[in-house]
């Protein structure tokens, strides 16, 4: 549901302010419009009001985790059609990503230019 | 003998003489209650009054108690009235006890008619006394008659005639009434009677007297030379033969015949055969006279009056005197034979009644019974007694007891007859048997018996060939058991009713004593088999009375408590009840008891003697009587000490091994979720450094000039490597820690300057709005521990208190001492712990949940890292919080140091210093 024309949106979610930071920069640089939580309560606050067209979800965070983030974030119908990856040094990541309906998975640490390689991927091609 | 003893006319007057009320009622329902015997009854209490009674009008009998007060039964006997030549106005019969039997002398005129012993006595005995004496009293009162007339006669010879021969004749007819009036014997009246005939009347007499089965017996053969006596006795063989005519007519007609000239012609026709001829002919038969015997009407037999003396010829005379001693003699002879039979009837009455209480005597086997009722049966019917049992199988009669009275025949009749078996299918024992009924035969029925019979059945018995038999069966409940059987020669007479009657209620009570000794020996079998139960059960089995009283228990039962058996009785079985089970178990019985459960099933434990306890499983039920009322109650008890003591055993182990799998996969979880979460904690700043190292390499390849973005690049590297770093180190504390490689320097520490350091350190770092204080004591806080270590643990609760507090928040440090321990304690009003927590953040990672969420950074091992160290060092770390919100309290004890001057005390204090010497290492220091 993406408007032509519009520079495309990104909600990038994770605990560490580090990797926020990192990100939100690069994404920016990009051409990409980002918005940074730093956990899945923060975010559901944002997508309330600003609808993204790609998240990057962090799992393991204090306050709401990736899981419930994504289980509330279908029960309240927000952004559903936003695509996910998930990005996270969780030993589990490929089986919670999976089970969470993510487009991708990447494991921390991860290397930048592979990661923006996939967010463009699939922030160029919304959800289906 | 058996003479007839039956006595027509009007029923008998008979007068009780006692005091005894129940002995009178007891008499007069013995007489009154037989319609055969209906008496006339009356009774009176005294002596005094009998003696009246029989003076106004003597009754038919008087039976006297020996014991009759007022006049006693000598006097009552001493002062009857005696109308006729001494004889009593009635007959008396005394009814004595045991050993009060009157010594009887023939010439006291006290004596009675008969005696007979009241506590022995039986309807039938009395009877048989009271008949017999109204009997034998009416004889002796025609003797008197007869002795009266004799002597009239005797009167007229001496006044008629003055010949030698007449005098003679008189004397002897008042010799024989005399002699006659005294005679109770048969064979003692007989030869009574012969010795007066002869010689003074004739050279031979014979005696010839009717049996029962009407045949003649030739009684006595008496010859006056004793050198012809044994020649006389030949004719003993030759009893008259009433079939041929002219032959012995007085036995017949009932008068008297007389041959005054015997000559040869009338021997011819008399005599049966040429050796009875030669006989007679030897003998020298001048003359001779037949004088029947005749009392109440019948033909007893008759005396045969032989002259062998040529100038002795009978004539009318003779034939007179002859009938006038035939008379009282005849009489005598019945009154002897009365008496006889009555002796002898009752010593059957009184044996059966003896016979009845052996036989019925508690303990009687059936070896001992039957061997006594073929004795009897031999003695008092005679003369072989058998006594067979039915087989199982019900086909034969075995012998099992035989008898007869001349031992010699008993022991050959026994070889001959206790291996035969008798088929039941066949003669008189088995038809007896089969009819359930007597069988008696003799003569040609026995005959035709014994042809169709197998010859089996009759061994030859020479002594007592089997010419009269009488079998009657022994019944039980109207079944065939056995049989008793008695058998005789021809020589002796044939069995008669009476003899049938007799045998029969021999064995009535033989088979019922049979059966009460089988059925005893079933019950002392059966008792005994429960007896040995109750020994010899592995159960333990106790009965109680149903207050709980112990009444009896048996071995078992008693040793599994400890106990003797005889101990135990009169005991409250509560008494063994272990204490905490005593109400239960009084509840159970109380259900049992009042009928609401048919039994009560349980475990519980009871006391054994020795204090120990003893699990039991015990069923209780009641124990009723016959009527279905409990009266007592029985409990089985078995021990299963060791049945409960193994399912423990299996129960612990099962919960031991269940704990330690737990333990071990709790152990693998949490290894597993340590190393989730530790390679979590080390990627996350990795993925930072990485992150921004890119970054900042970004920045340069494009030529950035915006130093302040790469300047925080490398900040942000800086920051997530001391996280790195920090981390590392924690790792490596919780890796030596649970790998026991923690190793502590100790040394004794002043711990308040250790502490102090401390806080000033924090305190530097301390945001202004937040007051940290610190409380000590004045004096030194010795401890042995490793500096750094200590340290670290100060330091971690230092920088806790102060990350969880708000701002305005203050954090108390306060460090004292009581005996034992350095106290330390580190207190926030800063978050403060949710329920459950204040074990939970000991674990590595524990972080509280209101730590976590309210996204307070923190890795969650230092606490953990804390607890180790302080337990290493001998000390415990607890936190305390009232809850969310309202602060938390850290408290640390350390054990004080011993006094720094050591002594060599060997109570193992001196061991607590040598970690001043050697490092320890967390392992050692933990056990």
């Amino acid at each position: 549901m993406s408007e032509p024309g519009r520079p495309r949106r990104v909600l990038v979610v994770d605990d560490d302010e580090q990797l926020r930071y990192v990100l939100r920069e690069t994404m920016t640089e990009d051409g990409y419009e980002v918005e940074a939580a730093s956990n899945g309560r923060e975010a559901l606050t944002i997508i309330e009001r600003w609808q993204p067209d790609l998240i990057v979800l962090d799992l393991m965070m204090p306050v709401m985790d990736g899981e419930t983030f994504r289980q509330e974030q279908r029960r309240l119908r927000l952004a559903e059609r936003a695509p996910v990856i998930v990005l996270s040094a969780a030993r589990e990541m490929r089986s919670i990503a999976e089970r969470v309906g993510a487009a991708a998975s990447v494991p921390k640490p991860f290397d930048l230019d592979d990661l923006l390689a996939t967010v463009g991927r699939l922030a160029a091609s919304p959800g289906a | 003998m058996g003479a007839e003893m039956a006595i027509a006319g009007p029923p008998l007057a008979i007068l009780i003489a006692t005091d005894g009320e129940a002995d009178a009622a007891r008499l007069r329902a013995w007489l009154t209650d037989d319609p055969a015997r209906a008496c006339q009854v009356a009774v009176v209490r005294t002596g005094a009054a009998a003696l009246g009674r029989c003076r106004a009008e003597p009754p038919d009998c008087l039976l006297l108690s020996a014991s009759v007060p007022d006049m006693d039964a000598h006097a009552v006997l001493e002062a009857l009235p005696r109308p006729h030549d001494d004889l009593p106005a009635c007959p008396v019969v005394v009814v004595g006890s045991g050993a009060a039997r009157p010594a009887a002398a023939s010439t006291d005129r006290a004596v009675a008619e008969a005696w007979v012993d009241g506590d022995r006595l039986t309807p039938e005995a009395l009877w048989i006394a009271v008949r017999g004496a109204v009997e034998r009293h009416r004889l002796r009162q025609q003797l008197a008659a007869s002795q009266a007339h004799l002597a009239q006669l005797t009167a007229q010879h001496q006044t008629g005639t003055t010949g030698a021969a007449s005098r003679l004749r008189a004397e002897l007819l008042t010799e024989a009434g005399r002699r006659l009036a005294e005679s109770l014997e048969p064979a003692a009246t007989l030869s009574t009677v012969t010795d007066l005939l002869v010689p003074a009347l004739a050279d031979m007499c014979i005696v010839d007297l009717f049996r029962d089965d009407s045949a003649v017996e030739r009684a006595a053969v008496i010859h006056a030379d004793p050198a012809r006596a044994a020649l006389a006795a030949n004719l003993q063989q030759y009893p008259p033969d009433l079939t041929r005519p002219g032959v012995a007519e007085a036995l017949r007609t009932g008068t008297s015949d007389r041959e005054a000239n015997v000559t040869d012609e009338m021997l011819v026709r008399i005599a049966r055969d040429d050796e009875h001829l030669g006989l007679l002919r030897a003998l020298g038969v001048v003359s001779h006279m037949r004088v029947p015997l005749v009392a109440r009407g019948r033909v007893l037999g008759s005396l045969l009056l032989i002259s062998t003396t040529p100038d002795r010829r009978y004539g009318a005379d003779d034939q007179k005197t002859a009938e006038e001693l035939a008379r009282p003699c005849a009489l005598a002879l019945d009154n002897a034979r009365l008496h006889a039979a009555e002796e002898w009837a009752r010593q059957r009455a009184t044996t059966l009644a003896d016979a009845t209480r052996a036989l019925t005597e508690v303990g009687a086997t059936p070896a001992a019974v039957l061997p006594l009722v073929a004795q009897q049966a031999a003695t008092l019917v005679g003369d072989l007694a058998v006594v067979r049992l039915l087989s199982g199988d019900g086909r034969w009669l075995d012998p099992v007891a035989v008898d007869h009275p001349d031992p010699t025949v008993r022991d050959e009749a026994n070889t001959l007859l206790s291996a035969e078996r008798h088929p039941v299918e066949q003669g008189a024992t088995g038809a007896a048997l089969r009819t359930g009924r007597p069988v008696r035969v003799a003569g040609a029925a026995l005959e035709t018996l014994r042809r169709a019979t197998d010859p089996r059945l009759w061994p030859p018995l020479p002594r007592t060939p089997t010419d009269a038999l009488l079998a009657v069966p022994l019944l039980v409940d109207g079944r065939g058991i056995g049989t008793l059987s008695v058998s005789r020669a021809a020589t002796r007479r044939p069995y008669r009713e009476d003899d049938e009657r007799f045998l029969q209620e021999l064995a009535d009570r033989a088979a019922l004593a049979i059966e009460r000794a089988r059925l005893f020996a079933d019950i002392q079998a059966s008792e005994e088999r429960f007896r040995r139960i109750f020994e010899y059960a592995a159960t333990g089995i106790a009965i109680m009375d149903l207050d709980g009283r112990f009444v009896q228990c048996n071995p078992a039962y008693a040793a599994m408590l400890g106990y003797r058996a005889d101990a135990l009785q009169h005991v409250p079985f509560t008494a063994l009840v272990h204490p905490d089970d005593r109400a239960e178990t009084v509840a159970e019985i109380g259900v049992v008891r009042t009928g609401e459960l048919p039994f009560f099933e349980s475990e519980c434990r009871y006391l054994h003697q020795s204090g120990e306890t003893v699990w039991v499983r015990t069923f209780v039920s009641p124990l009723p009587d016959r009527s279905g009322q409990a009266t007592h109650l029985v409990s089985l008890v078995t021990d299963v000490t060791e049945r409960r003591q193994a399912e423990a055993e299996r129960t612990a182990l099962l919960a031991k091994e269940q704990a330690a799998r737990a333990d071990a996969e709790a152990a693998v979880r949490a290894r597993d979720q340590f190393l989730s979460i530790a390679a979590h904690e080390l990627r996350t700043p990795t993925a930072g450094i990485k992150g921004q190292a890119q970054l900042a390499l970004r920045m340069l390849r494009r030529g950035t000039s915006e130093p302040e973005r790469l300047e925080r690049s490398m900040r942000g590297i800086e920051v997530s490597a001391d996280r790195l770093a920090a981390l590392i180190d924690d790792l490596l504390d919780v890796a030596r820690l649970q790998s026991g490689q923690l190793r502590l320097r100790p040394a004794a520490l002043d711990l308040a300057t250790l502490v102090e350091a401390a806080v000033w350190r924090h305190r530097e770092q301390t945001p202004s709005d937040l007051s940290l204080t610190f409380e000590q004591a004045a004096e030194a806080m010795t401890v042995i521990g490793d500096a750094g270590r200590l340290e670290q643990v100060v330091d971690n609760l230092l920088s806790n208190a102060l990350k969880y507090s708000p701002a305005g928040g203050a954090v108390r440090v306060a460090l004292r001492a009581d005996e034992a321990a350095i106290i330390l304690s580190v207190q926030d009003d800063g978050i403060g712990l949710p329920e459950g927590a204040a074990e939970q953040i000991f674990r590595p990672f524990g972080r509280a949940a209101n730590a976590t969420t309210q996204n307070l950074p923190g890795m969650g091992l230092g606490l953990y890292i804390s607890r180790q160290i302080v337990e290493a060092h001998g000390g415990r770390i607890t936190a305390t919080s009232s809850g969310e919100g309202q602060g938390t309290t850290f408290t640390l004890w350390l054990p004080s140091s011993p006094p720094l001057v050591l002594d060599d005390s060997p109570d193992g204090t001196a061991s607590r210093f040598e970690v001043k010497t050697d490092e320890v290492t967390t392992e050692e220091a933990r056990v």
